[in-house]
């Protein structure tokens, strides 16, 4: 067990350390993957755009709120972040999959594919962030004080989708049932958290809802920003399922790490 | 300096998980099968033990399924040994197959920026490094056009020329002279040679007799897993020819 420890603290460390291949990696992944389009990248900003444009147009009219320009900005963030957690989740168990020829054809770690599908996906980030400033500076909202809540919140989630991809990463590489299981969940997800509708109309229903994460992951950067406030009680639920997580991800890895190659 | 110690070298892995890369058959799989707890591994390397030593160009031979790809992976580092050990010193470069470690979206350059930085060097470094390898590898025109676009041939010559630019001490080839004409296979085989005059080792996997021979000073011929001799390359395969 002790070799095997240390063998995984330095896949992880090693492999961050090794920022220039996975930045190289997903930056050619990301741009390449747009090279015949006119417009390129751009259409990660477009879609999101044209996405929550329809959304604003259908969602505020349906709900008559005396205060249309916090609804409208409570969809906006709501949205942005679940269109990243949902990217984030949906592609982990593909993570060691996908990178399958890199894998059996090079000595690499194993945390290098992690570290560039999150970068990868941190672009998608920043793209649609222009979007959401650009949006709510058109809605008028004026936002919470609690921005650094905020930056805080967003980059725990970055750490903690380290950890989700590579828990799933690896039972996904043994069971490939677990990417379409995923999928349909976080399909389903969409209605279940809390981005079109708010808590305070769903009544007893959302005794149940409390316990959905990705509630949780949505509240500790989208409450700061509306409210000022510092979402303690959601906090303290992600901390509690990040240990969780982080505890079955590195047993697993510790346990698995050299058997994933013959996985794939 | 450049060396590869092999000691009692075992590689099981599991018969439920399909392995990437291999090419074990389905008569030869039974005869390695063994059961560990009720679970059947499939015994690919058995109990191997060599040594390579600077300078020395090694030839793995070997029906389909013998295991030569399972060792050069093993020999990389990207197969754990079940047991036993496996040492080398000196920077290892590799080619297993054609398609793999490659962006096919990506252009001709980024692709060798890519790999460069794989094999550790820095930006710099890589950028002068360039002219050559797409010398090397006759791509002048289309090293700005995605990979995807080019013929095995063409990305044969560009792995090749990556693999065996950034000076590497231990080089592993898989079955990699399919494609490319007969001049290009001269050049390489130089190329191969020059490499092992500054004290390199080559190891080779292939069932191109004439390749292996040219290029080959040892071999290790491998049936199912188990090493059945090492030598000189023209004694072992006149040991293969009579067992069969």
């Amino acid at each position: 067990m002790r070799p095997n420890f240390m063998a995984a603290m330095r896949d992880i460390w090693g492999g961050l350390r090794m920022h220039r291949i996975w930045f190289s990696l997903a930056w050619f992944e990301f741009t390449s993957t747009y090279r015949r389009s006119a417009l390129g990248v751009l259409w990660i900003a477009m879609s999101f755009a044209a996405f929550i444009f329809v959304k604003l147009i259908i969602f505020s009219s349906l709900l008559s709120s005396d205060d249309a320009s916090f609804y409208d900005t409570y969809l906006v963030l709501g949205f942005f972040i679940w269109i990243y957690q949902m990217q984030s989740i949906t592609n982990a168990p593909d993570t060691f999959v996908a990178a399958k020829g890199w894998i059996i054809s090079e000595n690499l770690p194993l945390s290098l594919y992690i570290y560039k599908s999150i970068s990868r996906e941190l672009f998608n980030l920043v793209l649609t962030f222009i979007v959401v400033v650009a949006a709510i500076i058109y809605i008028g909202y004026q936002i919470g004080d609690g921005v650094l809540y905020s930056i805080m919140g967003l980059l725990f989630l970055i750490i903690n989708s380290f950890f989700v991809k590579l828990l799933l990463g690896i039972i996904g590489t043994r069971i490939r049932d677990i990417t379409h299981f995923v999928r349909a969940v976080m399909q389903a997800m969409l209605f279940l958290t809390p981005i079109f509708w708010l808590p305070e109309q769903m009544g007893r229903l959302m005794d149940y809802l409390w316990w959905n994460p990705l509630f949780h992951y949505l509240e500790i950067f989208r409450a700061p920003l509306l409210t000022g406030a510092f979402p303690t009680q959601s906090w303290i639920f992600v901390l509690s399922l990040w240990a969780i997580i982080v505890a079955f991800a590195l047993l697993m890895f510790i346990r698995f790490r050299q058997r994933i190659v013959f996985w794939l | 300096m450049a060396r590869i110690l092999v000691e009692n070298l075992n590689l099981h892995y599991p018969l439920s998980a399909s392995r990437p890369g291999g090419k074990m058959s389905g008569a030869t799989v039974a005869e390695n099968l063994i059961h560990i707890n009720n679970k059947a591994f499939v015994w690919a390397l058995r109990d191997l033990t060599f040594s390579i030593e600077r300078g020395q160009r090694v030839g793995l031979i070997g029906r389909n399924g013998s295991g030569k790809s399972t060792l050069l992976r093993a020999l990389a580092g990207i197969y754990s040994p079940t047991s036993g050990r496996v040492l080398h010193e000196g920077k290892i470069s590799s080619m297993f197959n054609l398609s793999l470690g490659i962006q096919p979206d990506a252009t001709g350059i980024e692709n060798i920026i890519i790999r460069g930085l794989v094999k550790g060097w820095s930006r710099a470094e890589i950028r002068r490094k360039i002219p050559e390898i797409t010398a090397f590898s006759e791509l002048e025109k289309v090293i700005d056009l995605p990979v995807r676009t080019y013929s095995d041939g063409m990305r044969m010559r560009l792995l090749f020329a990556i693999a065996t630019s950034f000076s590497p001490e231990i080089l592993l080839l898989d079955e990699w002279i399919g494609a490319g004409d007969a001049q290009f296979q001269k050049k390489a085989a130089e190329r191969m040679e020059a490499l092992v005059d500054e004290a390199g080792i080559t190891v080779i996997a292939s069932h191109n007799r004439n390749l292996i021979r040219r290029v080959c000073d040892l071999g290790i011929w491998l049936d199912n897993g188990i090493m059945r001799a090492m030598g000189p390359i023209q004694d072992v395969y006149q040991q293969m020819d009579q067992s069969q």
